[in-house]
């Protein structure tokens, strides 16, 4: 790949790439093809869905019966966008955009400093003192002694501290644009239907395809040389409430919802756009219009959390906050989608940390349980998961 | 799976719990390399991803589509301009003009894949493929299992007209179906979703050959992605 992830390089060798890919501060290329891939803001998620969210496709969260875990993910996406310096459009139908946007988490301090440095490397010479004469490394003599630093806003993937909120004038000066719904589309209109668009939708949609025309996101469009591109982030929270007016609570009849998804496809597939979506599935009705959704969607991820359910008083997640289930990775442009090593993943929040890992089913927590209903564990260890619930009752009797 | 492009084949590929579309790319390259002429109505994704995906199977997509030997439907376009124009002007030429206007069918589609392969006269010049990716998309956004089945009907019709076999004895040898038709249905085994049931049913009725792509019965794994039966 093309040398732009800035770590500091000491060699004269760059790999010669046959295609040109577009160098965007805050992006990289995916390993499985010239794609970008833009990062979600919590770098365990990015790397259990292959890198990132493509650029031109839609991550879909499916949210947990609270929705907490959604918006946290919803925030760490747009922080990341601030800190990446890429535009956003934040869309919620019950919470002011703005009030989403001013929770932010500020990002771990020792991003920020060296930010702070770099503004100040900049306007300053560079100031490079000459070393001792190396003895052994003496090939090394005459290269730099330092790269420079790129940046904290061309890093990918960042770590925020969810205890402090992002300082406002960076959220201020961060462009974006908020689609909040009572204010684009009047209480009167949103229940009038007269033909079978939800006409929610139809301004939402709109006002994403202004965006990217005016942002000049369209990748359709030639745009000089010397303009820098940078990638537009679609952050659409709640989508297919009941407040975006989704009627018969979401039967296989209903198709305003996929229609949308699939106008929306057609509008990123050729534009410098990444999207993620979180819908709160758990309120259809009907499986099957949750089904078409996700096909309609790149990638889809589903998160169950803990909180007030039995599972909480397990012991097998005690570390955890609950489980997420990856459903779909995206297929754009290639072949095959990313293919991940397990399935069973569960995240835990920590305040500097939102973390994805791997669920590891423990061996027998105690060598005397008496009967097995008493045994918690034992009960996870349904056969049905395939090739990792390989630990069973494994009493032998001799 | 046989290696020649067969003319008169009705290929229906169904998928449950995972993604039949590398079979749409296998076959498009096949017949492209074939020589064949191919129509492809993409509902699913746009140019770009079968262009990748076609330059990593030594395919060049743009060369064929600039010569004329595929013809392109974009499918996503003409939903975004049906799903944003205006109510009151006219949908004019669209041919997803169903997705708005309930008393209308497919036939306006019908008629751009007619126009898009067939001579002035209306007839098939040379061996020609249908490829439709996918089907169950145009369930998802509206379009009744009825008004789908009697558009892949009257494609069935235009591509390959000698499917039964009595009226192979009847028609001159020099008749012989020149086309082929492969399309791709969702049919997720864990969900009940009627309308696309009822459209799968169909179209295994009208196909020659049935292609069920599924995941291993014993559960994930990474290296091996899923099996394949033939029907």
């Amino acid at each position: 790949m093309a040398a732009s992830t800035g770590k500091g390089g000491v060699t004269s060798f760059q790999k010669k790439s046959r295609t040109k890919t577009l160098q965007i501060p805050g992006t990289r290329p995916s390993s499985q093809g010239n794609q970008l891939l833009v990062s979600t803001g919590v770098p365990s998620l990015d790397h259990i869905i292959g890198g990132g969210i493509v650029v031109g496709t839609v991550l879909l969260v499916e949210e947990d019966s609270f929705g907490n875990y959604a918006r946290l993910l919803m925030k760490y996406f747009m922080a990341e966008g601030i800190m990446t310096r890429h535009p956003l459009l934040l869309s919620s139908a019950e919470l002011h955009p703005k009030q989403l946007l001013r929770d932010l988490p500020a990002p771990v301090s020792d991003d920020i400093g060296k930010a702070a440095l770099h503004q100040e490397d900049v306007s300053s010479e560079k100031n490079v003192e000459k070393e001792a004469t190396m003895k052994i490394a003496w090939r090394y003599q005459n290269l730099r002694t330092e790269q420079p630093e790129l940046g904290a806003f061309s890093k990918f993937g960042h770590y925020y501290d969810l205890s402090k909120t992002m300082s406002s004038e960076m959220i201020d000066t961060a462009p974006s644009r908020l689609f909040y719904l009572p204010d684009e589309l009047p209480l009167e209109e949103q229940g009038m239907w007269n033909s079978i668009r939800n006409p929610a939708y139809v301004k939402l949609l709109q006002s994403i395809q202004d965006v990217v025309r005016e942002g000049q996101f369209d990748l359709t469009v030639p745009q000089p040389k010397d303009v820098s591109r940078t990638v537009l982030r679609i952050g659409l929270h709640s989508l297919g409430s009941p407040l975006w007016g989704e009627q018969d609570g979401g039967t296989s009849h209903d198709t305003s919802l996929p229609h949308f998804l699939h106008a929306l496809r057609a509008v990123l597939r050729t534009s410098l756009t990444a999207c993620l979506i979180t819908i709160p599935t758990h309120l259809f009705q009907d499986m099957a219009f949750t089904r078409r959704l996700e096909k309609l969607c790149d990638s889809v991820i589903r998160l169950e959390s803990f909180a007030g359910s039995e599972k909480e008083q397990n012991p097998a997640y005690k570390d955890y906050h609950g489980l997420l289930y990856i459903k779909q990775l995206s297929q754009a442009n290639s072949l095959l989608s990313y293919m991940p090593d397990c399935n069973d993943f569960a995240f835990k929040l920590r305040r500097k940390k939102f973390a994805v890992e791997k669920l590891h089913l423990p061996p027998e927590l105690q060598d005397s349980q008496q009967r097995e209903q008493d045994d918690p564990v034992a009960a996870l260890k349904t056969p049905s998961t395939g090739c990792f619930s390989t630990s069973g009752k494994s009493k032998l009797d001799f | 799976m046989e290696d020649s492009c067969v003319r008169g084949q009705f290929v229906l590929i169904s998928d449950s719990l995972t993604d039949g579309s590398f079979l749409i790319h296998h076959f498009l390259s096949l017949y492209i390399k074939g020589g064949w002429k191919v129509c492809l109505l993409a509902l699913a994704q746009s140019f770009g991803h079968y262009n990748a995906v076609g330059q990593k199977l030594g395919v060049p997509l743009t060369q064929a589509r600039e010569k004329g030997q595929l013809r392109f439907i974009d499918g996503l376009k003409c939903s975004l301009q049906m799903y944003t124009c205006a109510p009151q002007e006219g949908q004019g030429e669209n041919p997803l003009r169903a997705l708005r206007d309930k008393k209308a069918t497919l036939r306006p589609l019908y008629d751009l894949v007619k126009t898009q392969i067939c001579s002035e006269e209306g007839v098939l010049e040379g061996p020609t493929l249908l490829l439709v990716d996918d089907l169950s998309v145009l369930v998802s956004l509206g379009v009744s299992a009825k008004d789908v089945s009697d558009f892949m009907h009257y494609c069935r019709v235009l591509m390959c007209p000698t499917q039964q076999g009595y009226c192979r004895v009847l028609m001159c040898p020099t008749q012989q179906s020149q086309g082929a038709i492969v399309s791709l249905v969702h049919k997720d085994a864990d969900v009940e979703d009627e309308e696309n049931s009822t459209l799968f049913r169909h179209m295994a009725y009208h196909g020659t050959v049935h292609l069920a792509v599924e995941g291993l019965s014993s559960g994930y794994s990474r290296d091996v992605h899923g099996q394949s039966n033939l029907y």
